[in-house]
């Protein structure tokens, strides 16, 4: 498939659900189209391609956090009360492009002038911070490989899953060295994918026929844009402001959150990003995932149908993947990856290395 | 990076070129309009010193297409002497011997060894000093 049958194959998925009801506004994710397809103008192209003519329809781009950035536009749009049905398509097409080619279009999420110019990627950015955070809080690589074991253990009952099969913590340490000490199954992959969710005034609610949740926040928030020149490069400083903003905004707190999507790009993405939320003391998150805490059947589920690593990591695509699975979560048709009682979902999408970070607060609508 | 890019940024490569704040004195490099600390407009251009010291670092065995014929690059994430942090590639020192605190220096050498038809594209490069 190319980039347009996925965006339109996602987008009729979810307009078929919505009955009658018909957008008034479309917006796309994506980060790279222009480089992975030679295809620009995406919001025009899959408004066009669903017959909605005459819409507003446009793209917004944040990296791999161009879906949760895309999500948080059909917010402010329908908040301020300019839309009542927004369609957010999230798409990625990587796979037309070589690794090396697809290396390249990743690094541009970081300053291309002063990193990829240089000879760094964007996986060697996150292989900085691998390094310094395990010299840091003496973690070792075996307990950061929870995360993908989690990932991919989540994935095998995961209709949608692109790996599902379970690995283990020797698979990853035995897997290729992609950027030392970042190992082949440390990485999400490189894959295509799109996903679709529509976003509703309160007075829509009732035409959507496959239920409806709530967006109770929607915030986004950016770090400084070269990594190299953050004063703590371990402090993921715009999860931290969108997480806390998000909470502040639903009135909620960490303990009421039930299940938790979080951008697991590399095993030390989620790591920080925990840590930076405060769900795990600093250095803490991998030991906290080693002990079962982040697992379906734990006290905080995370990545409940394998997150980046094993659903796949379709990069502006990934944020509406989110939004999609906390969806089935909190409507209770996430099938055999549903974690009992789900009332509450936090989705955390970065661009770059916690770059860009969107973070939503959804609830179940009783 | 095509020509002209290189162009405009090779004398920034080749002198280290970032910024200091006139108003609080902070230094960044890549050069910068606006102080992230104090908010001020008013910056003047300064080479970085050329001597830091490793504070993490990578092998790279997967670089993008430019940098093929280079693998394994070994990539520094260097502080230097002055406190600002920058990314570089780490010059004659061998995976094997990299180490976090291990003292560098600035040096210009060719970024890639990806011949093309004119001169190499040159930048800094870091390699082991004695401190
Ligand atoms: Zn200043």
């Amino acid at each position: 498939m190319g980039i347009g049958d996925l965006m339109v194959e996602s987008s009729v998925g979810v307009l078929r659900s919505c009955g009658d009801l018909k957008p008034d506004r479309v917006i796309v994710g994506n980060m790279f189209s222009g480089v992975g397809s030679k295809q620009e103008h995406l919001g025009a192209y899959l408004a066009s391609s669903l017959g909605l003519i005459n819409v507003p329809a446009y793209k917004v781009e944040a990296a791999c956090g161009s879906g949760g950035a895309a999500l948080h536009n059909a917010y402010l749009a329908v908040k301020s009360g300019e839309s009542d049905a927004v369609l957010v398509t999230g798409v990625e097409k990587m796979t037309d492009l070589n690794v090396s080619e697809a290396t390249s279009a990743l690094a541009m999420a970081d300053n291309q002038e002063y990193s990829a110019s240089v000879g760094a990627t964007f996986l060697s950015l996150n292989a900085l911070t691998h390094r310094l955070y395990c010299s840091k809080y003496h973690v070792t690589r075996e307990e950061l490989a929870s995360f993908p074991v989690l990932c991919h253990t989540n994935a095998v009952s995961s209709p949608h899953a692109m790996f599902r099969r379970s690995i283990s913590v020797d698979d990853v340490i035995k897997s290729p060295i992609v950027s030392d000490p970042i190992r082949l199954l440390d990485s999400a992959p490189i894959c295509d994918g799109a996903a679709s969710v529509m976003v509703v005034s309160k007075r829509n609610l009732k035409r959507a026929p496959a239920g409806a949740v709530k967006i109770e926040a929607s915030e986004v928030a950016v770090n400084v844009f070269g990594l190299a020149e953050r004063p703590d490069p371990l402090d993921y400083i715009a999860t931290r402001a969108a997480t806390k903003r998000a909470l502040a905004g639903s009135g909620r707190e960490l303990r009421d959150i039930d299940t938790m999507e979080v951008h697991d790009a590399f095993s030390i993405t989620s790591a920080l990003a925990l840590e930076a939320m405060g769900v795990s003391k600093k250095g803490g998150a991998p030991k906290d995932a080693q002990n079962g805490r982040f697992s379906r059947s734990g006290e905080l589920p995370i990545n409940t149908f394998g997150g980046l690593k094993a659903r796949g990591h379709p990069v502006g695509a990934s944020g509406v993947y989110e939004a999609a699975e906390a969806f089935m979560q909190l409507t209770g048709s996430a099938g055999q990856c549903q974690v009992k009682g789900a009332k509450t979902s936090l989705i955390h999408n970065m661009g770059g290395v916690d770059t860009t970070t969107a973070v939503h607060i959804l609830s179940e609508v009783s | 990076m095509n020509d002209a890019s290189y162009n405009r940024l090779k004398a920034k490569y080749v002198g280290l070129l970032g910024s200091k704040c006139k108003k609080c004195g902070a230094e960044f490099f890549p050069q910068a309009r606006v102080c992230r600390k104090c908010g001020s407009f008013e910056l003047q251009d300064i080479p970085m010193p050329p001597t830091g010291k490793v504070t993490s670092y990578t092998i790279l065995n997967v670089p993008a297409l430019e940098f093929k014929d280079d693998a394994p690059l070994v990539i520094g994430y260097i502080e230097l002497s002055n406190g600002v942090r920058l990314i570089a590639q780490l010059a004659d020192i061998s995976p094997s011997e990299v180490r976090e605190g291990m003292p560098v220096r600035m040096e210009v050498r060719p970024l890639s060894q990806k011949s093309g038809a004119g001169d190499p594209m040159v930048g800094y490069k870091f390699v082991k000093s004695e401190k």
